[in-house]
């Protein structure tokens, strides 16, 4: 009887990793997630999943003084790269012998996956610690966001049980399938990485050089826009922005008119609405579309004098029900 | 996926597995998603593990498939398997780009009319509903790449991942045409070196103050 305890005890203790992680709640593993991804040194080789499309990638990753350092290959095809450093964004395409330029203002990695609070779990989605199973030859902890309704999408995390780091995410859609999905492979964690490991491979002299053009001043704005936000949705942000277009000739500008940009959020899906004069649409009809880049979607749609486009990380359907209901208060 | 999956599929791209157990196969990868999905993986960590640029025979898995689903290619298949694509992140071996997914999908961005439901307000259901599913390429992509890349920023800032739509406004980038450029005119080599971005064709306008 004492052996069967026994064995029933080790079996706990294999399914859970051990005491230390067993106590452990999905929210301090989320945590972990956030600082393992904003603090640890990684190399490795991901698959990118989406929609049944697959992509290699080679990605780097380190910060330096406080200054994020990334490179990402594509490891098939033109050989696509993309080199970081603080917020210049390299984008270095060989074949065309061209690089673009972009200031990204901001902290992003290639796996910050979740907003690090303001998420009110129990409300719009559950959080449910799954099974333990092994990713890139390591041990990792599955863990799954759930919606409550078809509004928004569900997450599944396989987080290393030693760091937290994500060693794959999925998106999944309200059929229960994934969307999207991001595995390592084989992965170095927390790694010193060469200097080259973060410099472009190619020889880039004598390649053209392209911009973005800089980005004005963004006016945060009191918005008179409201929309009928499915449950737990909520306004994050409003502000006035001025759009940069980029002509046929590859010529980028920005735009005459300023547009609004309202963000919503229910504090994991974030949904963009960018509202600007319809007559700015270079006099052409614009009749109502959807447009899908994995799982990144947008609903534009033009009522009396507005064109209104909403773009998010949401079911189609969210889009359209902020789109179709905005209107001045 | 299991064994016999792995291994009917490497018979199968190989050229070896016989006509009745294709038709097997292709019949259950067009009924189960999640099944395309794992094969779809699986080729591609073959193909990189052997360094291999793509893999015989998963071209005809992929029209077989698409197919079978009923999809009517505008795109010839062979065309994104065989030529280089200009979609950034869409490579040419792209061994199981799209190997197993309807065609839809090789189109990278798609566009749909919506048939205009009543969406108002007071009509909007609790449930949300099927999108509709017609699909065309869109005319211009510029001004949409924008808003993804505004909508990525934003979404950085509340502390959430923007990196999927920064990663969609890359690829769009070919929709604007940058890059097709042949003028090289304007290179300055000697700053190339250190990647400073002084070289830009386009000057920056103002600068972003948060």
């Amino acid at each position: 009887m004492r052996s069967a305890n026994r064995l029933a005890w080790v079996a706990v203790l294999a399914a859970t990793g051990g005491l230390c992680h067993a106590a452990e709640s999905p929210h301090e593993w989320l945590d972990r997630m956030s600082g393992a991804v904003q603090s640890m040194s990684y190399e490795g080789t991901v698959i990118r999943l989406r929609e049944g499309d697959t992509e290699s990638l080679r990605v780097a990753h380190a910060i330096v003084d406080g200054v994020v350092l990334e490179r990402v290959v594509a490891q098939e095809g033109s050989g696509l790269e993309i080199v970081r450093n603080g917020n210049e964004v390299y984008c270095i395409l060989p074949d065309k012998k061209t690089v673009l330029v972009e200031q990204w203002n901001d902290q992003s990695t290639l796996f910050s996956t979740l907003p690090k609070s303001d998420l009110r779990f129990g409300n719009e989605y559950d959080l449910v610690m799954k099974r333990k199973a092994r990713v890139a030859g390591r041990m990792a902890l599955e863990i799954a966001i759930q919606p409550h309704d078809n509004y928004r999408y569900g997450h599944r995390l396989w987080l290393d049980t030693e760091t937290g780091f994500p060693l794959k995410t999925q998106l999944i859609g309200d059929d229960g399938q994934p969307l999207e999905q991001v595995r390592f492979v084989e992965i170095n964690l927390n790694t010193e990485l060469a200097e080259q490991a973060l410099s472009t491979s190619h020889q880039i002299e004598g390649f053209t050089w392209f911009a973005q053009p800089g980005r004005p001043l963004k006016q945060n704005v009191e918005s008179d826009w409201v929309a009928d936000l499915p449950a737990g949705f909520y306004q994050v942000s409003a502000a006035e922005e001025t759009l940069s277009v980029t002509n046929d000739a590859g010529e980028t500008k920005l735009g005459d008119s300023p547009l609004t940009h309202i963000m919503y959020s229910d504090g994991l899906a974030n949904v963009s609405a960018f509202i600007v004069a319809s007559g700015d649409s270079d006099g052409k009809p614009v009749e109502s579309v959807h447009t899908r880049l994995g799982a990144t979607r947008s609903f534009t749609t033009v009522t009396d004098d507005t064109k209104i486009t909403v773009v998010g990380e949401v079911p189609a359907a969210t889009l359209e029900r902020i789109a179709r209901s905005l209107r001045r208060r | 996926m299991n064994e016999t999956i792995r291994m009917q599929l490497s018979a199968y791209v190989d050229g070896e597995l016989p006509d009745s157990e294709s038709e097997l196969l292709i019949r259950r990868l067009s009924q189960d998603s999640e099944l395309r999905g794992q094969v779809a993986e699986y080729l591609e960590l073959g193909r990189i593990m052997r360094g291999e640029q793509s893999v015989a025979g998963i071209h005809r898995l992929r029209q077989r498939v698409a197919a079978e689903l009923g999809d009517s290619p505008e795109v010839p298949a062979d065309v994104e398997v065989e030529k280089p694509s200009t979609n950034l992140w869409r490579p040419v071996g792209g061994v199981a780009v799209a190997a197993t997914v309807a065609v839809l999908a090789i189109l990278g961005l798609q566009q749909f009319p919506a048939d205009a439901p009543d969406v108002s307000a007071s009509a909007a259901s609790e449930e949300a509903t099927a999108p509709p599913a017609e699909y065309v390429v869109p005319p211009d992509g510029s001004e949409l790449r924008e808003y993804l890349r505004m909508h990525g920023e934003s979404s950085t800032a509340q502390g959430a991942n923007g990196i999927n739509a920064r990663l969609a406004s890359f690829e769009l980038l070919d929709e604007a045409g940058v890059g097709e450029s042949e003028d090289d005119s304007s290179t300055d080599e000697s700053a190339a070196d250190d990647l400073t971005p002084e070289l830009s064709v386009q000057p920056a306008v103002g600068e972003e103050q948060e």
